[in-house]
This record gives structure tokens, C-alpha cells and sequence, in this order.
């Protein structure tokens, strides 16, 4: 090989690349004129770079004239990074439908798990029928296992080049806008959020409606991603709003945000930012911090109520945005009907100024206003006279029912909780207080008070059906309780945002959540968590100092924390540690608060138990401490002994981190111990026998340990008929179940029955499957070593 | 496995130039990712298309503090990335060709491992890729980021800190050379593939 200057034939080959292909050939001779080797070696690596053409690039290839199900893909209309779309048709035998079928590139993992929540979540979307949302139609997995939608073909342009083509003036594009806010509203009241607003997913029909297309895929399509991942996928981050990419979660907010940027785009002509070329961490940034220059600076023609009303909507605090699409849309509604607008609420005079022009029609029907307004005023009177006296008649009775069902539910059934045994008498009692409830609800309509204590009421008995800690074991019936009241408290908090229904819907969306995380459904427990953070988040931060927003983010950190990867839970955990210490402080021999502070301590003392047991010493010690007054100053306290046991059992797991074998046995029979005191009490708890169950296989686990197989086996024996007796309704039943047929097959193992211990081992994967753990996550590192035991536990 | 706290704190240390906090990363780099890659290079996961870009991804949130946001870190992490999902492949390449030497000695359900369709021998793009990075190490790190981590272009060229422009200048000549370097001279009259 003939050696040339390499930089030489680069910088010939690359300038040659930037040319038409026709004139590469005569510049290449000309620039290596004499020198023929020169020559041969770059026409040779332009030959190679015409072949290479796909080499090393992502693999892409159309589908076109590909059938998927029923329907012929016919041309590709658009390519994105995770696939492309096609129009399609739908071909049966008497139906005809032209359709958009969205094609993904590639699964990044399909698991029966996954496959059942993309198809839930379709459902989702799929009842989303709005006539400015696309609708959603099929999906569904093709045969090499690629996840395909199909949505409502619409043939439009995107709406910033509608609006230019047309001609339309402010008027007509807010008018568009606002039809387009309908179907954002519509979708965040079905809890679904875009995430992904833009021209491109806006098309106005040739009618001239608007629709968005794209409602909620980013989300069905990797249900598993993070926001931060999407943003990592990020191509054009001008519509993206901070938190989104931060990476922290993404609300209805970041619609509203993303909203924003389009209504910016709309009315001024331009962007907010210009972020095209700029490299990625510059355009975090400026999304971060900058504050965009106002409409009007770019267009003068936008009035300064549209500068407020659009730069309201792109304020980098979630919090400080409009707090749903309908009140954003409402500002602009006002602005076209030259009412002040809420964004720049506050001043006297421009509120003044609005006035005076909406009232243009003159000072001379001043004077017939004002006694037409008399008049009217004497009716109003009159009429609230009468319906008040029907009002307390009917008062008289709700009131004797509502006393009733509300001392039975709040009084009545903590007391008999707290009384071994009563788990019948507690199943009776709640239904028949639903039955009351229900009666009162339906009379209930305008009385917001009563809906107040309807939706509280739910809650309550929600938490005694499935929800609590000493519950009834009936998960759907604790669903349905607290979606009553959840539906209750978003009317109340659509009809007045105040901070008591604000409050009430976290509380609500904070039981719906548990609810559906017991009964295994991550994804809308995800769902609901991620919308009660969120919520949690804005109320402390509009109401400072104030208890109850506290306790209410505390709790619904907490729940994220439970419901996330390891470090992410950290997170959660170490940021809701200081508000519930701070509210102990506050209030030093308040019970409630003593045990919310032992269990955050516990809690973030069980991550650092698993990565590094030194760490968690000083939160096991300060949870030991906290569980020590609880039960010293209430021995008949049974939560509070069962949380002493879990310290117990922490300290064991301490101890056997630190290699301290006869400690850690000293512990966990101390634990081991109260369970069995705890559930002697009350044999028809169900709660308290799992408890028992568990406290069962970790003594065994660690009496492998010590070679004592069959102490082992004998304690895990115990702990499997109460969990088969128990049945495992629950993730936390099917999670303890799992682990303790896992330990048995180690025990078997150990003493070389490998038949039994293949069998435990198998069936201890194929639960841990079913509650979606992967042997890939490290957050659950015990299905990877089920894995790996189940391939040599036949040796 | 050092934390994810401390990940974040060694990309940082590392950044500020300090080569220790490197003999630690790698290793974990490389480690997780061969966890990460293991579904797809065992057959586990159906397609068996290997996705360098969402392993990294994926890598990369399990192993930064998400509360760490600092774009620094990403940077640090997708050069090292790179070089580990690398190795990766190779190593894996390595074991699979030796596993199929020894076929006869393997008990029979070792016919799970499936290689990862690619388009060609990672062993061989390694070995090239090594010898372009002699004289070339730009071309040879632009190619490590763009093949093997899958950034885009626009992302490349933040990590390297040059403009998107001229990343794919060099990507453009990288990939020829490569190109003939593992299918040999393309003939004259070769048709063009546009």
C-alpha cells in the first residue's frame, strides 16, 4: 500500500462531499493533478462512502405496501425518532376506513407484563373521543413484535402553517387555539397527558378544526420511561417546558407550558427561543432560566393582556402557570370578550381601564342599569328565601343520617379496630355504612359542604375496605370507595379551587393510587402518584408553613418513593424526612407525627441497609427511638408494636450486614416474637398475619445462614400456610409469597432436595414476573438471583 | 457497586481531571451495561435487535443521580459509555465465537446464546476501528460515540465539542474508510446505493 499524507486525502474527500456527485469526480482530478496515487486513494474511499451509505447507521426501512392486521400500510407520512407513520386503509369486507398507523422502530423490551399495560393504556386512549383529539382506534403488536397504533387519519396542516396560508388574523388564531385547549382539557380530566405538544401534532382539517394528534403515545409506547429518558430522546426541546428537560415529572403543567409555546408561536410569528443548533445543555438552560422576550417585543402587534396571558403560561414554576388548560383558556376567552384577565389580575387600573371599554356603550344607560339592577336584586332575595326554607327541612333529615354515618366511620370503627377480633363486625358495620353514604350522595348535589364530608367519608371507608393498615383485605371494594371520592372531590375543586378541595383531591388521588399499587397496577398507580406529587408540590408551595400541605407532600413523597427505583426512592425519602421531623418539632408527643417521622426514618434506613449498613445506622436508631415512646406511651397500641418489630427486624438485617450472625438471630427473634403476639390477637387480620408470614421466612433466611435447615424449614412452612390461607391478592401478598418460596428453595437446596427446590425456584420467577420485576432491574435484585438458582439448582 | 451518589461524584472528579476516579467508572460503566445488554445478547428479548442508544440511555438513568441534572456529567458518562458498550460487544463476540468452537463440549441448552444481528463482525469494526484511531483518534472517538453509544450527530458534536457540521464531515469519511477496510475495495463500477 502507497502511503499518503492521510490528512491530505481527508481534507480532499471531505470538501468533495459537500459537492453535487457530478462535480466530485472532475475536482478530485483537479486537486490531485500529478500525483495518481493520491487520486486512486480518495475515488477509491468515495466509492467505499456511496456504498456505505447505511453502514453503521441505525437500521431503517419502510413498511410501505406492508399488511399489519387489517390494515394495508400505503405511504410513509412521517418519520420520527422512535418510527414512522403511514396512511393507511382498513380493509374488511364492506368497511372501508383510511386510518394512520404508527409503526415503532423497535420494542426495547416486550414482556407479558408490558403488553398488558399497552394495551390497558389503549383503552385509555382509545375512549378519549373528542372531536379535537385524533382518536385512537386499534393497536397491537406486529409479527416480529413491534408495537403499532392506529389513530383517525387526518388529512390537515400543521397549525402554524395553517394560520400563515390563510391569513388569519389574532382573532381567528386564538379562536383555533381555544378549540385546540378543549381537547387538552378533556384529555387531563381523563388524566392522560400529551407531553409532546407541537405544530406538527396540531392539524387544522380542511374544515378548519383543529386536531392534536399523539395524545398520551410517547407514554403508551415505553410505559417504562422516564421523563428524563425522554428527554435524552429529545430532537427539538423548543416545546419541551423545564421540568421536562430537567427530567423531574412532567403534570398537566407541562402541557399547559408546551400550550404556551405554540400560543407564543401563534400570535407572535416565532418561537419563544431559537434553539435550533444550539447544543443540548445551552438549550436546557435557556429553557432553565432565560426568560423569553414577551410577544409583543417580536410582533407588535400582540396586546399586552396576550403577552401576560402567553408569558403566564411559560413560567418556569409548574406552580406559577395556569393551573389547568381550561383556566388558560378562560384568560383568553376573557381577553376576547375585553374582560380583565387573570393574568395580570392585581391592578387596579388596568382592571379599571377594562371597564370602562367593555362598558363603551355609554353613560347615558347608566342610569336605566342601575334600576334594572334593583329590580333584579329584590327577585334574587325573594327566590333564596324560599329555596332556603325547603333547604332546612330537608337539612334537618341529612343531617341525622350524616351524624350517624360519620360517627360510625370515624369514631366508632377506630375503636373497634383497635379490639382484637373484630375484623366480622368491622366487615358488617362498613357495609352497611356504605349503604348510608351512598343514599346521602345522591342528594347531595350543590351542597358543597356535604359533598365535602361525603368525599372524606369515602375515604375513610375506602381505607377500612383496602387501603389502610388494618384493613379488610377487599381491594376492590377500597377502589370503588375512594374513586367516589376522588369523583366527588375534582367536582368540588372544578367548582371553587380552594385549598380545603384542593387538599381533598390529593387525599383522594393519594388512596386511589394505593389502592391500584396493592392490586398490581403500576401504571395507574404511577399515574395517580405522579398527579398527587405534583399536586401535593404546588399546594405547599402556594400555602407555606401550612401543616397540612406539608403532611400531604410528605405522604405523597412517600408513596412515589414506593413505587420508584432505588435511588429515585432515596430521593423521595430524604426530601420528606425533614418536613415530617420538622412537624414532630412542632408538635413533640403528637403519636401520628411520632410514627410518620419513625417510618420515613425506616424507610430510607431500609435503602441503606442494602447498599451500605453503616449509613443506616444513625435512621434505624432514631426509628428505634421514636417506636419506644410510641409503645411506652400506649401499650395497647398495636400499630405502634408492630413498627417496633419492624425496627427489630432492621437492626437483624444491620447486624447480618455486619457479619454478626447471633446478633441478627437475636433480633429477628425478638421480631419474630411480637408478630406472633400481634397475630394471636387477631387471626382474621389479614394484615397482621402477613406480617407474621414475613417475619417467618426472614428468620429462616437467616437460619440458612447458620445451617440450621431444619429450624428453617420449619418457620417457612408456617409462613406458606398462612400466606396460602391468606390467598395473594395483593402485590405485598404475591411479594412476600414469592420470597418466602424462594428462601424455601434455598433451604432445599441446602440439603440437596433438588427437585423441591427447582420447583420453589421456578415458581418464586414466575411471580416475580408477574408483579413486573425483571431479572435487568437493580432494584429488585432478587429476580436476577432466582434466575441464576433456578439454572443450577438442579446440580 | 459503588453508589449512584458516588457515579455522579467520580464523573466529576474525573472530569476535573482526575484519572483514579476513571479506573474506578469504568469497570461499573462497563459492567452495568453488559447487564443492561444481557436480555438482548442472550436472545432473551425477542427481535434480538441490539439497541446501543437505549442501552446507554438506560445505563446512564440507572447510574447518574437523577438529581444531579449537571449536563457535564452526561458528557463524561457517554464517552466512557461508548468505549464500555464497545467492549462490550467485542467481549461478547469473543465469547460466542469460542462457544461455538467448542460446541461439542457444551451441554445442549447452551443454544440460548443467539448472536446479536448486526450487519457485520464487531470483532473485525473493532480491530479497524483500532487502526483508524491511530492515525485518526477524532474520526476514531466520533465513530466510538456515533456507533456505540448512538448519539446523534447534533449530540456528537456536543460531546466533542466541535459543531454538528463538522462531526459529520468526519463521520462521513470515517465510515468509508471503515467500510473498505472490512468489505475490501469497491469495485469501479460498483452502482451507487443513494
Amino acid at each position: 500500500m502507497i502511503h499518503h499524507p492521510w490528512g491530505e486525502v481527508d481534507s480532499i474527500l471531505k470538501f468533495a462531499l459537500e459537492m453535487p456527485e457530478s462535480e466530485q469526480g472532475g475536482w478530485i482530478a483537479r486537486e490531485c493533478q500529478g500525483r495518481p496515487e493520491l487520486r486512486a486513494e480518495v475515488e477509491s474511499l468515495l466509492r467505499a462512502h456511496r456504498a456505505a451509505e447505511t453502514f453503521l447507521e441505525p437500521r431503517t426501512h419502510t413498511h410501505e405496501g406492508r399488511r399489519i392486521g387489517p390494515y394495508l400500510l400505503l405511504e410513509e407520512i412521517g418519520a420520527g425518532g422512535m418510527g414512522a407513520v403511514y396512511r393507511a386503509r382498513r380493509e374488511d369486507e364492506n368497511f372501508k376506513q383510511e386510518v394512520a398507523v404508527k409503526l415503532m422502530r423497535a420494542s426495547l423490551e416486550i414482556r407479558s407484563e408490558a403488553v398488558r399495560r399497552f394495551l390497558e393504556e389503549r383503552q385509555i386512549l382509545a375512549a378519549l373521543a373528542h372531536p379535537n383529539i385524533a382518536r385512537l382506534l386499534d393497536g397491537g403488536y406486529t409479527s416480529e413484535g413491534l408495537p403499532y397504533i392506529v389513530m383517525e387519519y387526518v388529512a390537515g396542516t400543521p397549525v402554524t402553517e395553517y394560520c400563515a396560508r390563510n391569513g388569519l388574523d389574532l382573532k381567528a388564531r386564538l379562536r383555533l387555539f381555544l378549540q385546540l385547549a378543549t381537547g387538552v382539557q378533556f384529555a387531563h380530566q381523563h388524566l392522560v397527558i400529551h407531553r409532546d405538544i407541537k405544530p406538527a401534532n396540531v392539524l387544522v382539517t380542511g374544515e378548519g378544526t383543529p386536531k392534536l394528534l399523539d395524545f398520551g403515545i410517547a407514554k403508551l409506547l415505553d410505559p417504562e420511561a422516564t421523563s428524563a429518558e425522554t428527554t435524552l430522546r429529545l430532537l427539538t426541546p423548543d416545546y419541551a417546558s423545564p421540568e421536562q428537560v430537567r427530567g423531574t415529572a412532567m403534570t398537566t403543567a407541562s402541557d399547559v407550558y408546551s400550550l404556551g409555546v405554540l400560543l407564543y408561536e401563534l400570535v407572535a410569528g416565532r418561537r419563544p427561543y431559537q434553539l435550533a443548533d444550539t447544543p443540548l445543555d445551552q438549550a436546557v438552560e435557556t429553557i432553565c432560566i432565560s426568560d423569553p422576550p414577551p410577544p409583543s417585543s417580536v410582533s407588535r402587534i400582540v396586546p399586552e393582556d396576550l403577552d401576560a396571558i402567553v408569558m403566564k403560561a411559560l413560567r418556569k414554576e409548574p406552580e406559577s402557570r395556569y393551573p389547568s388548560v381550561r383556566e388558560f383558556a378562560e384568560d383568553i376567552d376573557r381577553y376576547l370578550g375585553f374582560r380583565p384577565v387573570l393574568a395580570r389580575q392585581g391592578t387596579y387600573r388596568y382592571v379599571a381601564r377594562k371597564f370602562v371599554r367593555r362598558h363603551r356603550a355609554g353613560v347615558a344607560t347608566a342610569v336605566a342599569a342601575c334600576i334594572l339592577l334593583t329590580a333584579a336584586a329584590a327577585l334574587v332575595i325573594r327566590e333564596s328565601q324560599v329555596a332556603r326554607f325547603e333547604r332546612d327541612r330537608a337539612q334537618r333529615r341529612f343531617n341525622e343520617v350524616r351524624r350517624l354515618a360519620h360517627s360510625v366511620i370515624f369514631d366508632l370503627e377506630d375503636k373497634i379496630a383497635a379490639l382484637p377480633g373484630s375484623t366480622p363486625v368491622r366487615k358488617e358495620l362498613i357495609a352497611n355504612v356504605i349503604g348510608y353514604v351512598d343514599r346521602l350522595a345522591k342528594e347531595a348535589a350543590g351542597d358543597t359542604g356535604l359533598q365535602q364530608e361525603l368525599a372524606e367519608a369515602y375515604m375513610r371507608i375506602g381505607d377500612v375496605q383496602g387501603g389502610g393498615n388494618e384493613n379488610l383485605g377487599d381491594p376492590q371494594g377500597a377502589l370503588a370507595s375512594f374513586q367516589k371520592a376522588e369523583h366527588i372531590a375534582r367536582a368540588l375543586v372544578a367548582a371553587e379551587p380552594s385549598f380545603g378541595s384542593r387538599k381533598l383531591l390529593v387525599e383522594t388521588l393519594r388512596g386511589v393510587g394505593l389502592v391500584y399499587n396493592q392490586a398490581n397496577d403500576r401504571a395507574k398507580a404511577e399515574l395517580y402518584r405522579k398527579e398527587t406529587l405534583a399536586m401535593a408540590r404546588d399546594l405547599r408551595k402556594q400555602y407555606p408553613g401550612n401543616e397540612d400541605a406539608e403532611l400531604l407532600l410528605a405522604n405523597s413523597l412517600f408513596d412515589m418513593s414506593n413505587l420508584t427505583k432505588d435511588y429515585e426512592s432515596l430521593g423521595y425519602r430524604n426530601e420528606a424526612l425533614p418536613i415530617q421531623e420538622g412537624l414532630l418539632r412542632a408538635k413533640p408527643s403528637d403519636p401520628k407525627r411520632q410514627r410518620n417521622a419513625a417510618l420515613v426514618n425506616k424507610v430510607i434506613a431500609g435503602y441503606w441497609l442494602e447498599v451500605d449498613p453503616d449509613r443506616a445506622l444513625p435512621y434505624l436508631q432514631r426509628a428505634l427511638e421514636l417506636d419506644e415512646i410510641r409503645v411506652a406511651n400506649d401499650p395497647g397500641d398495636q400499630g405502634a408494636k408492630l413498627d417496633l418489630s419492624i425496627d427489630f427486624s432492621q437492626f437483624g438485617s444491620y447486624y447480618f450486614g455486619k457479619h454478626d450472625l447471633p446478633t441478627a438471630i437475636g433480633y429477628q427473634r425478638k421480631t419474630l416474637a411480637m408478630r406472633r403476639d400481634l397475630a394471636a390477637l387477631d387471626p382474621k387480620d389479614v394484615w397482621k398475619q402477613g406480617r407474621l408470614a414475613y417475619a417467618l421466612t426472614s428468620t429462616a433466611d437467616l437460619l440458612i445462614h447458620t445451617h440450621d435447615y431444619q429450624a428453617a424449614l420449619a418457620n417457612l412452612d408456617e409462613s406458606r400456610r398462612i400466606s396460602e390461607r391468606l390467598g395473594i391478592s395483593d402485590r405485598g401478598r404475591m411479594d412476600d409469597y414469592a420470597r418466602t418460596l424462594e428462601v424455601t428453595g434455598e433451604a432445599n437446596r441446602a440439603i440437596g432436595n433438588k427437585q423441591s427446590a427447582c420447583e420453589q425456584f421456578s415458581k418464586a420467577r414466575d411471580l416475580y414476573r408477574k408483579l413486573g420485576y425483571s431479572p435487568s432491574n437493580p432494584a429488585i435484585p432478587r429476580v436476577a438471583e432466582v434466575v441464576k438458582d433456578l439454572a443450577t439448582c438442579a446440580r | 457497586m459503588p453508589g449512584d451518589h458516588e457515579i455522579t461524584e467520580l464523573l466529576e472528579r474525573w472530569g476535573a481531571g482526575d484519572q483514579r476516579a476513571l479506573d474506578r467508572l469504568m469497570p461499573c460503566i462497563y459492567d452495568e451495561l453488559k447487564r443492561v445488554a444481557g436480555g438482548y445478547l442472550r436472545g432473551e428479548r425477542p427481535g434480538h435487535t441490539l439497541q446501543p442508544t437505549a442501552l446507554v440511555h438506560e445505563a446512564y438513568l440507572r447510574m447518574v443521580h437523577l438529581h444531579s441534572p449537571k449536563i457535564e456529567n452526561r458528557k463524561h458518562f457517554l464517552v466512557l459509555a461508548a468505549q464500555a458498550m464497545r467492549r462490550v460487544l467485542v467481549d461478547h463476540a469473543r465469547r460466542h465465537n469460542a462457544s461455538k468452537r467448542d460446541a461439542q463440549l457444551l451441554p445442549p441448552d447452551s443454544g440460548l446464546v443467539i448472536q446479536p444481528k448486526l450487519d457485520f463482525d464487531v470483532m473485525a469494526l473493532d480491530d479497524a476501528l483500532n487502526r483508524l484511531a491511530e492515525f485518526d483518534p477524532e474520526k476514531g472517538r466520533i465513530v466510538e460515540l456515533r456507533y456505540f453509544a448512538g448519539l446523534s450527530v447534533g449530540e456528537t458534536a456536543d460531546v466533542v465539542g466541535r459543531s454538528p457540521a463538522t462531526v459529520k464531515r468526519e463521520w462521513a469519511v470515517a465510515k468509508a474508510w471503515l467500510y473498505r477496510q472490512l468489505n475490501g475495495e469497491v469495485p469501479n463500477d460498483s452502482p451507487s446505493m443513494g
